[in-house]
């Protein structure tokens, strides 16, 4: 009743706003609305953790496979005794690998240091990459007596892992758990790193390879203890470093 | 009945702010995922980036030994550290750096006298050169000693110091000695194993007492643990530092070697009496050991300053034509 309405401003097409149900529908659509994006987003938030998280342990194996590279590449070709030689510093088994290498200067301690990787298994079944290291002393200790430090956590997740080995250059080369051939190091380690739960490969075979391949004495070819004629091995009677 | 007319204009702007609320929860959403996504793709990124720059390096690396390859044999003499940009492709720049190993002092096969004048001239603090050089001295083995040695000793395990690096001049440094005979000097020693170098990384030395790392880091350009020339010294590959520390050198025979660094030509009558003067301590032969740098200058997806420094074997009797003896990123 208009007469009602005696200071109400002039009206513009016959509407002044919303009616009380256009408001009801409008609430109901924008809570429709907002309750859907909300689902939505919860829905994409799931799915980026999830995604995050395969990446992060993606990205924690990608860098524990990296040091691992780093290592391996740098394995110094040390033998137990220069002067007469029996057989270079490396071990090697499925679950534990054990080398000499220069650490760098920087963020490191430099030096020569005995590294040890280390392959553990937890309680749940599931394993652990750890590297360990010490400093490199003569005489050579039995490895069981080094005194392991500066352990680092390297890979772990619902992962099992272990180490193989092969020398190519020496003609061997099928994969082996343990490394046996002590007077030639391995030109190649593998890790395979497999998903608890499935048994299949979570990345694919890593393979890394020794970069040092000749020694000191190598100066001199025909050093005795250059080992490049022998396709890598240790000659009785020859001393290296 | 009109809302209008039961609320008047306080439901419009319910609704607008409604709407604005919507609206900034999305934008919020939109530009935190956002956000997430240009961390990962930047995390992503500088892996890549790592790796194009090792893979880089590793391809100055190859580089290095083409250019070697490339030059005649006696013509190797001549890579005297001189560094040199090389194009690796897709406008990636390195610059390159070739020395014949035997242009820096061997620890493991240089005269002990000329060890310990370098020591002396090139460290200026007296007390960690001193322990340098008794480490040094240390970790080398004496040749006079081993020779004397019967098959069975364990030289490794009680490594036998060298009394003095102020004796006599040829009979410590086992390069020298090798190549001289003096070490299989008897038919009974001529069968013993000769004395191998003891300094297998120049990370032995780190980590001495009363001797800081930035004394090795100034170190590490001038020496080398895999000489080709049994510890004598290459002067046409040799830094002025390295040349200086040799006994009796002077200016003038450092200009000579200067004139023919320049001139590519070192058979002279001049070059070869001086070498004649320094027989124990300088040769040129044809390079074996080459100690190669890399560092990477600019170009797209690499990581600029990224670095690699290796010593490698050229070997003409294997199935590779180089061997990796060092290799530090």
């Amino acid at each position: 009743m208009n007469t009602l309405c005696t200071n109400c401003p002039p009206k513009e097409g016959g509407e002044a706003g919303f009616t009380l149900l256009e408001i009801l529908v409008g609430l109901l659509v924008s809570s429709l609305i907002l309750g859907g994006l909300s689902l939505g987003m919860a829905s994409i938030n799931r799915g980026y953790e999830q995604t995050t998280g395969v990446i992060d342990r993606q990205g924690t194996i990608t860098t524990g496979l990296d040091v691992f590279d780093r290592d391996i590449s740098r394995i110094e070709r040390l033998v137990d005794d220069p002067a007469h030689p029996s057989r270079f510093l490396f071990a090697g088994t499925p679950r534990e690998m054990i080398f000499v290498l220069a650490e760098r200067p920087g963020s490191n301690e430099a030096g020569l240091y005995w590294v040890r990787l280390s392959i553990t298994k937890k309680s749940d079944g599931t394993d652990a990459l750890t590297r360990s290291r010490a400093p490199f002393t003569r005489p050579v200790p039995a490895l069981g007596s080094i005194a392991w430090a500066d352990e680092v956590l390297l890979i772990q997740g619902k992962v099992n892992m272990d180490f193989a080995y092969r020398a190519p250059r020496a003609n061997l080369r099928e994969w082996a758990g343990t490394w046996a051939a002590t007077n030639m190091l391995p030109g190649q380690i593998r890790i395979e790193i497999l998903d608890t739960a499935t048994g299949r490969s979570r990345v694919p075979m890593f393979t890394a390879t020794l970069k040092i391949a000749a020694e000191a004495d190598c100066a001199d070819l025909k050093a005795p203890g250059c080992s490049i004629a022998s396709l890598g091995a240790l000659m009785p009677g020859g001393g290296s470093q | 009945m009109r809302a209008a007319e039961a609320s008047g204009n306080g439901s419009q702007g319910m609704i607008l702010i409604v709407v604005l609320w919507a609206v900034s929860l999305m934008t919020l959403t939109v530009v935190a995922i956002s956000a997430l996504s240009q961390k990962s793709l930047s995390l992503a990124g500088a892996e890549t980036d790592r790796a194009r720059s090792e893979l880089a390096l590793e391809a100055g690396v190859a580089a290095a030994q083409a250019l070697i390859m490339a030059k005649k044999p006696e013509d190797r003499v001549f890579f005297n550290g001189v560094p040199v940009m090389i194009d690796l492709g897709g406008g990636r720049l390195a610059e390159l750096s070739i020395r014949d190993a035997s242009g820096l002092l061997d620890l493991n096969r240089a005269e002990p006298v000329l060890v310990e004048l370098f020591l002396k001239k090139s460290v200026e603090d007296p007390k960690a050169g001193a322990i340098l050089l008794k480490a040094i001295s240390e970790l080398r083995p004496d040749p006079k000693d081993e020779a004397q040695k019967s098959g069975g000793n364990d030289a490794v395990s009680n490594p036998q110091p060298l009394q003095s690096f102020q004796q006599q001049p040829g009979t410590t440094g086992q390069g020298t000695s090798q190549a001289t005979g003096q070490v299989q000097s008897t038919p009974s020693q001529r069968n013993e194993t000769p004395p191998a170098p003891f300094i297998a990384a120049f990370g032995q030395l780190y980590g001495l007492p009363d001797v800081p790392d930035t004394v090795l880091d100034k170190l590490l350009p001038l020496i080398t643990l895999y000489s080709s020339q049994g510890g004598k010294v290459n002067p046409l590959a040799a830094p002025d530092a390295v040349l200086r520390a040799i006994p009796g050198f002077s200016d003038r025979e450092l200009k000579a070697f200067e004139t023919a660094r320049q001139r590519k030509q070192w058979q002279t009558p001049e070059i070869n009496a001086i070498l004649g003067s320094f027989e124990k301590f300088m040769a040129i032969t044809e390079p074996r050991t080459f100690a190669v740098s890399v560092r990477l200058v600019q170009g797209p997806g690499i990581i600029a300053g990224s670095r690699l420094v290796t010593s490698i074997l050229s070997d003409a009797t294997g199935k590779e034509a180089f061997q990796v003896m060092a290799w530090s990123w």
